[in-house]
């Protein structure tokens, strides 16, 4: 979401994101009182850096931050997987959209989800489920716009596979 | 590009002008292509709808944003000029005006975060997860109730409301304002200096107590000294 630079008042700025903070915080660490505090520790550290925020994406920024207190440095980098080793997810030819999309509820795409690699998982909430741009994206998660692309292609693929064979299960 | 990128390139609005047409093109002559897509879009829709599976606690959160983020008044430009003349004014008239210049002060920045009506427990856990700041339990049971929780850049407060009146408890790592002055009595062993309120250090942490009368503030100073120790005790029997 776009806010205009000037004399932003950081309470109202980041109080139509709450809701998406919490989101995509319960989706890294699956816990509901975990993803509170993590919005918490958020809030708190995106209000420190208020006065220095010149960005035009307050959404990107504050999942930024979320991103970086969820993860912590340690598992930060622990998750910055290579792009050549994401490269190597398979994509199955076999399964269709037409296959998977008839019977989903929320309960079942969320537990696909939560199988996902955390940066496959991301790149797909962010993007599919809370709508953000490419850019937003990008910016979010700190990667290049075309490493969104293809990571978002490919987490739909893995998605696609998991739903398909959680879908075959029930079946 | 394959099919499938093509597809979801193209819902997704990222094709160029000719691509697209190219793709509208193969869309018209190819049923299950056009399928395919109408199915994809529906698992996008179910993706969005997904968001309908948290319970997001939003009373909860807006409590936690940040209320004193707004741009002070002093930072105003016009009136931070204003601001600066009289404060130059008021330091130097000071003496005579009879300015009460509070030495064991321990901080004079916003609070970045509160939080209202908090357990005593829940005050302390949620000023180490939101400050990363380790502070005891301090509970005044009978005596009064913490009314709220704040935080700011290396300091953290609890608000409590004793005998209808406010008093104000911050905490600090910054203990050496409170250790260079001198202690006027004790309260359960622990060293206490007094001034417009009432502070004293204890593991690396400065407390200051002010609000309220002095009466209220020595009794809720002796509680909340009796409250560290008996932690302290608690935490070295677990050791």
């Amino acid at each position: 979401m776009f806010v205009p630079r000037g004399n932003r008042n950081f309470e109202e700025a980041v109080r139509p994101h709450l809701e998406v903070l919490y989101r995509v915080a319960k989706r890294i660490t699956f816990d509901a009182d975990e993803a509170a505090d993590v919005v918490g520790q958020t809030l708190y550290q995106a209000c420190r850096a208020w006065p220095k925020f010149e960005g035009d994406h307050v959404r990107s920024w504050l999942i930024c931050i979320l991103r970086n207190e969820a993860l912590g440095n340690k598992r930060k980098r622990a998750s910055r997987v290579q792009e050549s080793e994401l490269s190597e997810e398979i994509v199955d030819p076999q399964a269709t959209w037409a296959a998977v999309c008839n019977r989903l509820d929320s309960a079942t795409i969320v537990a696909a989800l939560e199988q996902l690699p955390i940066e496959f998982r991301l790149v797909s909430v962010l993007c599919d489920v809370e709508q953000l741009s490419y850019e937003e994206a990008a910016e979010a998660l700190e990667i290049p716009v075309g490493t969104i692309r293809s990571r978002l292609f490919r987490a739909r693929a893995k998605l696609k596979k998991i739903l398909s064979e959680t879908l075959e299960g029930v079946q | 590009m394959n099919y499938e990128e093509q597809l979801q390139r193209y819902e997704d609005g990222d094709l160029t002008g000719s691509e697209k047409a190219q793709f509208e093109q193969e869309l018209a002559q190819n049923p299950a292509l056009a399928q395919e897509l109408a199915s994809f879009r529906m698992f996008k829709a179910a993706l969005v709808d997904s968001r309908r599976a948290d319970d997001v606690p939003l009373s909860a959160l807006e409590a936690m944003v940040p209320k004193t983020a707004k741009q002070p008044w002093w930072m105003v430009p016009t009136l931070r000029r204003f601001a600066v003349v009289s404060g130059l004014m008021l330091l130097m008239g000071g003496g005579y005006l009879g300015f009460n210049y509070d030495p064991m002060r321990l901080d004079n920045s916003p609070a970045l975060a509160i939080v209202q009506n908090p357990t005593p427990a829940y005050a302390a856990k949620w000023v180490l997860t939101t400050a990363r700041m380790k502070t005891p339990v301090l509970d005044l049971g009978e005596l009064g109730k913490m009314k709220a929780a704040r935080c700011g850049s290396e300091w953290a407060c609890y608000d409590y409301q004793v005998e209808g009146s406010e008093y104000k408890l911050y905490m600090s790592p910054e203990t050496n304002r409170i250790e260079r002055m001198s202690p006027s009595c004790t309260m359960n062993d622990i060293p206490v200096v007094e001034g417009r309120g009432m502070g004293w250090t204890h593991c690396g942490m400065a407390f200051y107590l002010k609000g309220g009368t002095p009466e209220g503030r020595k009794k809720i100073a002796n509680e909340l000294c009796g409250c560290i120790c008996r932690q302290e005790a608690k935490n070295r029997g677990q050791e």
